[in-house]
């Protein structure tokens, strides 16, 4: 009997030792992954015990802030669908996008965006997360928001700085009622959950003259008073490199960019950015650049003229037309200019390293072509390129005419250039208007 | 021959009170950090009725005067977990809780006095067979008696569970009035095979695993033969086996534990959400009241141990589980030093039972078992369990008392 | 303030397992010395609040009395506080009465000096009456 008895207890207590080794397998072996795990649901509710910053414009409007409501926290968005895309939105259901995931740890007042170990080291004491300052301007986005059609998407980068200053998509959402609305934006034909501004990708079309143009420039083989082909029957008029961005002269663009060849091509256009992440901080879209086969003429053709595989962003295209009028060196946009907390202000504008892309002179160049070819005053290239199921309008186009300091890219689905000229136009006005 | 001349020793008073004030800090430091982190505007009414709870222990080892000095406190510990546990999570409960541990406390005298008279309990077997048959049959009838109703009784819940802590129970009583003497008719197997197919049945795989483990314990204890207790495992394992594959809620469950993260929206979520509790405690875990335990579906009944792996971290579930193992070992000494065959199977089987459980409570709670729900005995809320298990504690603690042996 | 209750909770929680592993070690290396050591048992025959047939192990040296902190503690009315004591030298028992008022009894005489107990002895403390039990002892093998 005693040895059973024995034997019964020594079962029982290796089973206890089989389940301690187990519980401490997962939560000291696998405890760090599974603690951060995303579909972990404590890192959202730990945050419920911060309260969490303001977003704010670059004059300090609010975009995004938290308001008690019922016993517990609301996420407000007093602009509604106008700042939708950009600011994103905070839902326990959802999650997060937009400024309010990628600037989450500083709204929560967090040093480092580490863990919910660290939030929670600090739960309990009511604390504020930090307010963030952003580049964009609320009365800009608002104007730009109406001058857009119905799907569309624009960006307005202040060139020297890279400052966003706005950033607009239609259709937009309602994010003080995502939840109820969830189902309805998710399978909405118009795509509203899509941030056209950002991260929604198309040909460029014409306005990726800019890139062969400043490469053949670059590699000197053309000026701008250079004679060019147009092709063309009757008249026949004598065509100038300055030219090639107006659209009577396509022709001479695809000519340049098939003697420079792929691999120039290349370089060029991701040296301005494009089919790589911008360095944003907000996520972005990075678009593609094909691979190209230095034989394949027609392949090289239609990448010239910016369809064939080629694929960007309106925040690329901005960008890229901004780097052409800061005189060469590259811009890269960004949202947050600044924290601000009860201790104070802590700057937040990333360093910008000089990075000439383009000699002076080729930049001058380049906005004296696009100059050539605005239609309404200001430097700017217009086109129509057929995107998937439909033709999408481009305007790349850069203000005040003398001494361009704003780049302007709009997109508008389903529409003809002359319609995408006229809201490019109508946004420029507006920035050159706000934005002083 | 000499007297010895050793001095008659002294003994301080609180040599056995320590145990429990330790007991008492866990249970109030816990309590108290619950009731900070929770409902701080409340009264903090709970301590109160777990200082009370807490302090029945050493006033009932008063009165018993075991000289087992390591049972009772350690029981005393598990309550204490226990009853921070059901304030935290059912802060409603815990006055109940508290109440039925003072009332299984009483229990637990009547059954050390009952258990230390001499006592016959073979001629008990075959009514004790019959009423197990029908406490397993009682949750099925009340079913019955309810779909004659027009309404639907809030205390269907209880019912189950006040007949599950009785077959548990009876089945641990029939196997000590049988195997006393060292066999077992194929009457008393065919009741305990019916109770467990009648759980199992229910889709109940706990109730019947716990039964069958207490039955299949005793019989190695009373007979020291393993081939009857393979059989009985290995039958258990294969009607376990059919009910999971016919029963579509427990083959759903089957199918959650086997990989939770294939489905952690649906049939995995109990166990994945568990996990990632356990996970989030850490080493020292969150504290009681800082975590969040409420996220683990069931975590007051078959998952607490993720609640206490969240907030009291690896070393609370630590001490927990050797808390458990320390009470099974005391238990099985305190059986082998009993001097009756049918007392020795008494505490030898209370031990099973309450290891069992715990063992499958722990262990379906991080997946190394299927999740059956079972309540872990001293911790889970649960008024009938707590009591039942502490009705065995004082039999348990009778048994070194009865030498029949020596008469 | 919650975070020092915290780490009472924590070092209740483990002193409380220290102590606990001290105590089943020197049960473990208690029963390891158990052979060596005399051992006995008080059975109960009659008495107030017992039950005939419960049984107390003695091991070494045990105190019998009223009051707790005895290891055989009777709930008998006539019996002091501390009553009398039962101490292990060589392979016998001595029974030796604590200056009781009502007395110790060996085999129905009443205890004056230190006596030693053989198997199957009498003896009574207040009224409770318990039987001497030392299967193994020196007595109980001669006779």
């Amino acid at each position: 009997m005693r040895d059973r008895l024995r034997r019964l207890a020594a079962l029982h207590i290796g089973l206890f030792a089989v389940v301690a080794a187990w519980v401490g397998y997962w939560q000291v072996v696998r405890g760090p992954d599974l603690a951060h795990h995303s579909e972990n649901p404590r890192l959202l509710l730990a945050e419920d015990r911060v309260q969490r910053g303001r977003i704010l414009d670059r004059r300090l409007e609010v975009l995004a802030h938290s308001v008690r409501r019922g016993g517990r926290t609301v996420r407000v968005y007093p602009k509604k669908e106008v700042f939708a895309h950009p600011v994103g939105y905070r839902s326990l259901l959802l999650g997060k996008a937009g400024l309010e995931a990628s600037a989450d740890a500083e709204l929560l007042g967090m040093a480092e965006a580490d863990s919910w170990r660290a939030l929670r080291a600090r739960a309990g004491r009511p604390r504020r997360g930090l307010d963030v300052v952003t580049t964009l301007d609320a009365r800009l986005q608002r104007e730009v928001w109406l001058a857009l059609g119905p799907r569309a998407g624009a960006v307005v980068v202040v060139a020297l700085t890279g400052g966003v200053v706005a950033s607009a998509s239609r259709p937009g959402f309602d994010p003080n009622h995502l939840e109820e609305t969830w189902a309805e934006l998710r399978w909405s034909p118009a795509l509203p959950l899509v941030d056209r501004a950002l991260s929604g990708l198309y040909p460029p079309g014409r306005p990726f003259g800019i890139v062969v143009l400043s490469a053949a420039l670059s590699r000197g083989l053309v000026t701008l008073h250079s004679p060019v082909d147009c092709g063309g029957s009757g008249t026949q008029r004598i065509h100038l490199v300055r030219d090639v961005l107006t659209g009577d002269c396509d022709r001479a663009l695809i000519q340049m960019g098939v003697a420079l060849g792929g691999r120039v091509l290349r370089e060029m256009a991701e040296a301005l950015g494009l089919g790589q992440l911008p360095a944003t901080d907000v996520p972005a879209a990075a678009g593609g650049f094909p691979e190209l086969d230095e034989r394949d003429r027609d392949a090289l053709a239609r990448v010239a003229s910016g369809e064939g595989g080629v694929l960007v962003s309106p925040l690329q295209m901005a960008a890229v037309a901004a780097t052409v009028a800061r005189g060469g060196e590259r811009v890269s946009p960004y949202f947050v200019t600044a924290l601000r907390g009860e201790l104070g202000v802590v700057d937040r504008t990333p360093a910008r390293p000089a990075m000439r892309i383009l000699a002076p002179e080729v930049a001058h160049a380049v906005v004296e072509a696009m100059r050539v070819s605005g239609k309404g005053g200001v430097p700017a290239v217009s086109g129509v390129v057929r995107a998937a199921k439909e033709s999408v309008g481009w305007f790349v186009g850069l203000a005040p005419a003398q001494r361009p300091r704003l780049a302007v890219a709009v997109l508008v689905e389903g529409a003809t250039e002359e319609v995408a000229n006229r809201v490019g136009q109508k946004v420029v006005e507006a920035a050159l208007r706000v934005v002083r | 021959m000499h007297p010895p001349d050793t001095p008659c020793t002294k003994r301080a008073w609180w040599r056995g009170a320590e145990l429990y004030a330790l007991a008492l800090a866990v249970g109030l430091a816990g309590a108290a950090l619950v009731h900070g982190n929770k409902h701080p505007q409340d009264p903090p009414l709970a301590l109160l009725y777990v200082a009370v709870a807490l302090l029945a222990f050493p006033a009932v080892d008063r009165v018993l005067q075991t000289g087992e000095g390591v049972l009772l406190p350690v029981t005393a510990l598990l309550v204490a977990v226990g009853l921070v546990t059901t304030y935290r999570l059912q802060p409603h409960l815990v006055a109940y809780q508290a109440a039925w541990v003072c009332a299984g406390l009483a229990l637990s005298v009547a059954s050390f006095r009952m258990a230390r008279r001499p006592l016959n309990p073979q001629r008990l077997a075959t009514p004790l067979a019959a009423l197990l048959v029908t406490v397993s049959l009682f949750p099925w009838g009340w079913a019955w008696v309810e779909r004659g109703l027009p309404i639907r009784t809030p205390a269907e819940a209880a019912v189950v569970e006040a007949a599950s802590e009785l077959a548990k129970l009876l089945a641990l009583v029939l196997g000590v009035a049988e195997l006393t003497r060292g066999k077992v008719r194929g009457s008393v197997v065919a009741a305990w095979a019916a109770s467990a197919t009648l759980w199992l049945l229910r889709g109940d795989v706990g109730t019947a695993a716990v039964m069958v483990w207490v039955a299949l314990a005793l019989a190695y204890c009373a007979t020291a033969s393993l081939g009857p207790v393979l059989t009985g495992a290995g039958g258990f394992l294969l009607m376990a086996g059919l009910a999971y594959a016919t029963i579509p809620q427990l083959t759903e469950r089957l199918r959650g534990w086997v990989n939770p993260w294939a489905d952690r929206l649906g049939a995995g979520y109990p166990l994945v959400q568990s996990l990632f509790a356990v996970a989030s405690g850490g080493l020292a875990g969150a504290g009681p009241g800082a975590g969040y335990p409420e996220l683990v579906p069931q975590s007051h009944a078959g998952f607490v141990l993720a609640a206490v792996a969240e907030e009291w971290g690896f070393g609370g579930v630590t001490a927990l589980v050797a808390g458990y193992a320390v009470w099974t070992g005391r238990a099985v000494r305190a059986a082998g030093q009993a001097g009756a065959p049918w007392v020795r199977l008494l505490a030898a089987g209370a031990a099973a039972l309450v290891a069992s459980q715990a063992f499958l409570a722990a262990a379906g709670a991080v997946g190394v078992v299927p999740p059956a729900d079972v309540p872990m005995p001293f911790v889970s809320a649960g008024g009938v369990s707590a009591a039942v298990q502490l009705a065995l504690v004082g039999a348990v603690l009778a048994a070194p008392r009865v030498r029949e042996d020596l008469r | 303030m919650s975070e020092a209750l915290r780490y009472v909770l924590l070092a209740a929680l483990f002193l409380f397992l220290y102590r606990v592993v001290r105590v089943v070690g020197d049960d473990l290396r208690a029963a390891g010395q158990e052979l060596d050591r005399p051992w006995a048992v008080l059975l109960v025959e009659e008495g107030p609040g017992m039950s005939p047939g419960e049984a107390f192990a003695v091991r070494g040296e045990a105190l019998v009395g009223r009051g707790t902190g005895n290891d055989v503690t009777v709930p008998d009315p006539e019996a002091g506080l501390r009553h009398a004591r039962l101490v292990g030298s060589g392979d016998s028992f001595w029974l030796e009465d604590l200056g009781s008022p009502a007395g110790t009894y060996l085999n129905g005489r009443r205890l004056e000096v230190p006596a030693p107990v053989r198997h199957g002895d009498r003896v009574r403390v207040g009224s409770t009456v318990f039987r001497f039990l030392q299967p193994r002892g020196p007595q109980a093998a001669g006779g």
